[in-house]
């Protein structure tokens, strides 16, 4: 029973990226490496138009961050880098902190999730495929921090925050994450792969 | 070459795709989203012997105001003043109609005050119309026959629409034609203006209450307020006739102002709740069985009103927003700051993505209809004259998210069509909203006229329906005796400048500017489509 559970905790522990001191590590590199390009980006507000009323079609680089910190990281670096980052975010950019950070949860558990399967080679199309499946799973568990933290903690009225608050978040998102996630993870393969031929 | 390209994209057909998609997707935000004018550069500008003058420290209005102005002068048909126009509510809100004509009217008056030597029929138009339109017959009917307001509702309280017991109609059209006469020092509605305070002053200062009792200071409705429905009170709607008394006071050196300081005592004596909230109303008389019901049994009189099903004073966001930026434009600092404190900690929330909105009572949080849309954007009218920037910038954040502003030809607009049949609300209301809320004046800068010299100073003078023309800038700094202009014209056209008995020289950043003639009493200035910053001394 003790080994089994032993096995069980290393099992655990080597998903999370944490088996190891060089492990731990490195996913305390890469959160700290998410926490400072999701507050970097933020402020970036690129072009974006509404498409049938209130469909937002945008942009929006400091979310790319949180799946390809977990791509490249693992999933602690992806949920610490998440959470963090947009909690700092919140913070230095004079937002509030709303709904017990209940929403921040939510940019940790997308991180989480898209970390979670360990991607070997980034340039196939499967990892790039199985990178986008767990992304959207993280970013449904986001959708639902966001409506849950919005209408059930906080006591919005369900009607504005769908028209004001989740449509134009939910749609930005989505566009930025299932788009540019696979993309934005290939390039930077490749550039990786470039450096390490030393072609760059 | 070609061979190991294709290969390449047979070996990354989901990269390749995503790719492909994420440029067009990424083009069309740059293609799709509405162009928007760059953001007015204004020089300095040096003319020899008066030294530099930076266009910065001057009055300036967005090209989208002017835009959403344009939108004002073809939405409401500003020239047509025929009684079938002027009778047409359709254009306006189905619900808060009376009380948008007015909100306008403020609107345009800060609007127009923020290049004050603009004064032209373009500004003028829609003055006229608001006003006649608030003067309509069918404004009457929405104000008076429609809400079921009859002779008996006032049975020996002074039976007039127009009369002593609607404050809130006379309030607001009178202060519609003081604004009006403010800006333009045009006397065209002083009798009527002059008719509605003595009436107030006479109301405000009787000794003698409605029942015939003495009312000490306290005037006739032994308040110090004056009644808008039928036995009750609000503090908002007199806050209307007090700072109109005050506005005259400072045009004409009068005293009208001295009837509404007892009232501004007992409402704050008796219509706080505890949270130093102003009261959403109180009964001096029996109230009317549809308004006793509201109470839900907790009704009294004379009391405070209640809230609906509970035994506690009924509050708005709304009224007390306006409340308190009427309060704080009457130069009542110390009280208005105690206010807006109050109002922000009872009814502000903060929400995702730097955005706020208002709730209409604190005691529903959860309640969302027409009256918390309109105290959201009260609190953004409220936010932003009481300088709190960061809280106005989130709550146009939140009011504004889902609509877009384009322009079309020398209108601006936010579409609301998405939502429908609310677009019938929505649409007047958000445009108007942004409009106000980037005027470069506000209700305390309005309570200051300007003196008598300033309108013998140059101004322009008959450019009243010019398409194609937008006045940045246009106002005369009486201590530096210049004249400052920036404007944009689409079209080549001479610029009518009126007082210009004594002008001296034209003056650009690069120069002199030698394109002009003065004509007698009038400078002309001949401009070619662009956009250009003068110093005229």
């Amino acid at each position: 029973m003790a080994v089994a559970l032993k096995g069980l905790k290393g099992k655990i522990l080597s998903r999370l990226r944490l088996q190891t001191r060089r492990d731990a590590l490195w996913s305390l590199l890469g959160a700290l490496m998410g926490v400072a390009l999701y507050i970097a980006l933020s402020p970036i507000n690129l072009p974006g138009y509404k498409l049938m009323g209130m469909i937002t079609v945008q942009f929006v680089p400091a979310i790319l961050v949180i799946p390809l910190i977990s791509a490249f990281f693992g999933p602690t670096a992806g949920f610490l880098g998440g959470f963090l980052g947009s909690a700092g975010a919140d913070m230095l950019f004079g937002h509030q902190i709303i709904a017990l950070g209940i929403i921040n949860l939510g940019y940790g558990l997308l991180g989480f999730l898209a970390g979670l399967p360990r991607y070997k080679d980034l340039a196939s199309g499967r990892t790039l495929g199985k990178l986008l499946a767990f992304t959207m799973i993280g970013f449904a568990l986001l959708v639902i921090a966001y409506y849950t933290g919005l209408v059930y903690i906080a006591g919005q009225n369900q009607l504005p925050t769908l028209l004001y608050n989740l449509l134009p978040f939910a749609t930005t998102s989505l566009i930025s994450l299932f788009l540019a996630t696979p993309v934005v993870a290939r390039l930077i393969r490749l550039l990786a792969n470039m450096v390490r031929a030393n072609r760059l | 070459m070609a061979n190991r390209f294709s290969g390449w994209i047979s070996r990354n057909k989901l990269f390749s795709c995503f790719l492909i998609m994420t440029i067009l997707v990424a083009n069309s935000t740059f293609i799709l989203t509405p162009s928007q004018h760059p953001s007015l550069e204004l020089p300095t500008i040096t003319v020899a012997g008066k030294g530099s003058f930076d266009l910065n420290d001057y009055p300036s209005l967005d090209r989208r105001v002017i835009g959403l102005v344009n939108l004002f002068r073809d939405y409401y048909d500003v020239t047509n003043l025929s009684y079938a126009s002027v009778n047409d509510l359709s254009v306006l809100p189905p619900i808060y109609t009376h009380y948008f004509l007015p909100f306008t009217t403020y609107g345009i008056a800060m609007i127009a005050d923020s290049t004050p030597s603009f004064r032209t029929d373009y500004y003028k138009d829609i003055f006229h119309k608001l006003i006649a339109m608030m003067n309509s017959s069918a404004m009457e009917q929405l104000e008076w026959v429609k809400p079921g307001f009859t002779n008996s509702s006032y049975a020996g309280t002074g039976n007039d629409f127009r009369g002593p017991t609607n404050i809130m109609w006379t309030g607001h059209f009178t202060l519609m034609e003081l604004f009006y006469e403010s800006i333009y020092r045009d006397n065209t509605y002083s009798s009527e203006i002059t008719g509605y305070l003595d009436q107030w002053n006479s109301s405000l200062t009787s000794s003698t209450a409605w029942d015939g009792n003495p009312s000490g200071d306290l005037g006739r409705w032994g308040t110090g307020l004056i009644p808008c429905e039928p036995y009750i009170v609000f503090v908002q709607c007199n806050a209307i006739p007090f700072y109109t008394m005050r506005l005259y006071d400072n045009l004409h050196g009068t005293s009208y102002q001295e009837a509404s300081l007892p009232g501004i005592a007992w409402w704050q004596e008796h219509m706080m709740d505890p949270r130093g909230i102003p009261i959403d109303g109180y009964y001096v008389m029996q109230p009317l069985e549809r308004h006793r019901t509201q109470g839900g049994g907790f009704q009294i009189y004379p009391g405070p009103a209640m809230t609906k099903g509970l035994d506690a004073p009924k509050v708005s966001a709304y009224g007390s927003a306006w409340i308190t930026m009427f309060y704080n434009a009457m130069g009542m600092e110390p009280l208005a700051d105690s206010l807006y404190g109050n109002w922000k900690s009872a009814f502000v929330h903060y929400s995702a993505d730097n955005t706020a909105y208002v709730v209409e009572s604190y005691y529903f949080p959860h309640d969302f209809g027409a009256s918390e849309y309109v105290a959201n954007l009260f609190a953004y009218f409220c936010s932003r004259e009481m300088g709190d920037s960061e809280l106005n910038a989130k709550l146009e954040n939140w009011f504004y998210k889902p609509f877009e502003g384009k322009w079309i030809g020398d209108r601006y607009e936010f579409d609301t069509s998405a939502l429908g049949s609310l677009s019938a609300f929505t649409y007047p209301v958000i445009n108007f909203a942004w409009a106000w809320g980037h005027a470069n004046s506000t209700l305390s800068d309005l309570m200051t006229p300007r003196g008598d010299a300033f309108f013998a100073k140059p101004y322009i003078s008959n450019q009243s329906r010019m398409d194609g023309l937008y006045v940045y800038q246009a106002c005369y700094d009486e201590d530096r005796e210049a004249f400052i202009l920036t404007v944009e014209t689409e079209h080549s056209q001479v610029l009518t400048i009126d007082n210009a008995a004594g002008i001296q020289g034209v003056y650009t950043s690069k120069g002199t500017y030698i394109d002009w003639t003065l004509d007698s009493n009038q400078l002309l200035l001949n401009l070619e489509p662009g956009t250009y910053s003068f110093v005229i001394i």
